[in-house]
C-alpha cells in the first residue's frame, strides 16, 4: 500500500466524532412513534401534495420555455419610417456624378419663404393714409 | 430446573420481513436500532441540527415505503444511510442552500484542556467546511468508511459502484481533508 493510502487515524477519529452529541440528543422513542404516524398516512395524499408541487413546477418551466421562444421567434416589425428619415446610406453612394450635381443644384435653390409680418414691426413703414385706414379698421 | 434461554434479538432482516407483513413495531424496533446511527451521518454530511428529527423522520418513511426495492446486497444500515444522503440532498435542494452544522460543541468536551478544545474545535471547523466542499460521492464514501467503519465492498454495494472505486474515492476524500487539517 502507498503510504498516501494509509487511513488516517486521527482523521477517522475526527469523523466519528461528526454530529455525535447531536445524535445523542435524538429522541429515538418519540422518533419511532413519528415514523410509526407518518406511514400511517395514505402514501396517495404524500405523494398526491409531491406531484403537485413537481406540476407547478414543471407548468412553470413550460410558461417559461414558451416566453422565450416566442420572444426569440417573434419577427421583427419593420421600423416605422418617419417624414425627416434619412436616406440608406447606399442611396447616395449608388448616385452617378450628374445625378449627384442635379440633387445639390436643387438643394442650392433659394427658398421663397413668406415670414408673416409682425403687426408691431411694419408701422413704420407705413404711409399715412394707410395708418389711418388701419386705425378705421381697428376701431371698428 | 433449566434456565430460560436468553431470547435474541431479531435480525433487521427479520424485522423488515415482519414490517412487510403489516408489523408496525417491528418498523419501530428498527428506528430504534438505526435513528442515532442515521441522524450521526446526516450530521457529518451538513445537515443542520435544527433539521436532523426532519430528516431522520422523512429517511425511515421513505425507506419503509420502498423497502420492496431492498434486495438484500447490502446491510439495511448501509441502506438506510445511502437513503438518508439523498433525502439531505433533495432538502438541500428545496433550501437552496448548502446545510452545515456547527460541530464545535461537539468536541468542546473531549478533555479539559481548554487549548486542547479550541484546536480540536478548529479542526472540527476545517473537516466540516472542507467535507461540504468535497463531491457528494467522495463524502458519503468517506462519512461510510471513517464515521461508521463499514468496509469498501459494503460501501460500493450501497452506491452503486465498485470497491475498487470506492478505495479511490475515499483516498481523494482523505487527501483533500488531511490538506484542510495541516
Amino acid at each position: 500500500m502507498k503510504p498516501h493510502e494509509i487511513e488516517d487515524p486521527k482523521l477517522q477519529e475526527l469523523a466519528r466524532k461528526l454530529g455525535a452529541q447531536a445524535a445523542e440528543r435524538l429522541d429515538v422513542e418519540r422518533m419511532a412513534q413519528a415514523v410509526l404516524a407518518g406511514l400511517r398516512q395514505p402514501a396517495r395524499q404524500r405523494t398526491w401534495l409531491v406531484w403537485t408541487q413537481v406540476a407547478w413546477v414543471r407548468a412553470a418551466a413550460t410558461v417559461v420555455l414558451l416566453v422565450g421562444i416566442g420572444v426569440v421567434v417573434q419577427p421583427r416589425s419593420e421600423p416605422v419610417r418617419g417624414a425627416w428619415e434619412d436616406p440608406p446610406a447606399g442611396a447616395v453612394q449608388d448616385l452617378s456624378a450628374d445625378q449627384l450635381t442635379r440633387v445639390l443644384d436643387e438643394l442650392n435653390q433659394p427658398v421663397d419663404v413668406t415670414v408673416p409680418a409682425s403687426e408691431d414691426a411694419g408701422l413704420e413703414d407705413l404711409s399715412e393714409p394707410q395708418l389711418r385706414a388701419l386705425l378705421q379698421s381697428l376701431e371698428g | 430446573m433449566a434456565q430460560p434461554q436468553p431470547v435474541a434479538a431479531p435480525t433487521d432482516a427479520a424485522l423488515i420481513a415482519a414490517w412487510q407483513r403489516g408489523d408496525e413495531q417491528a418498523a419501530a424496533e428498527l428506528v430504534r436500532r438505526h435513528a442515532r446511527t442515521l441522524a450521526r451521518f446526516l450530521a457529518g454530511a451538513g445537515a443542520q441540527e435544527a433539521d436532523l428529527d426532519d430528516l431522520v423522520q422523512d429517511t425511515f418513511i421513505r425507506v419503509f415505503r420502498s423497502i420492496a426495492r431492498f434486495r438484500g446486497d447490502c446491510q439495511f444500515r448501509t441502506w438506510l444511510l445511502t437513503i438518508g444522503g439523498n433525502v439531505l440532498k433533495d432538502a438541500g435542494r428545496r433550501a437552496g442552500r448548502s446545510k452545515v452544522i456547527p460541530l464545535a460543541e461537539d468536541f468542546a468536551t473531549t478533555d479539559g484542556d481548554p487549548h486542547a478544545e479550541a484546536e480540536a474545535g478548529e479542526a472540527a471547523d476545517r473537516l466540516r467546511d472542507e467535507l461540504g466542499r468535497l463531491p457528494r460521492m467522495q463524502r458519503e464514501v468517506f462519512l461510510l468508511r471513517a464515521q461508521q467503519g463499514l468496509d469498501y465492498g459494503e460501501i460500493a454495494a450501497a452506491l452503486g459502484t465498485t470497491a475498487g472505486a470506492a478505495r479511490v474515492h475515499y483516498h481523494h476524500a482523505q487527501r483533500r481533508l488531511r490538506e484542510s487539517l495541516t
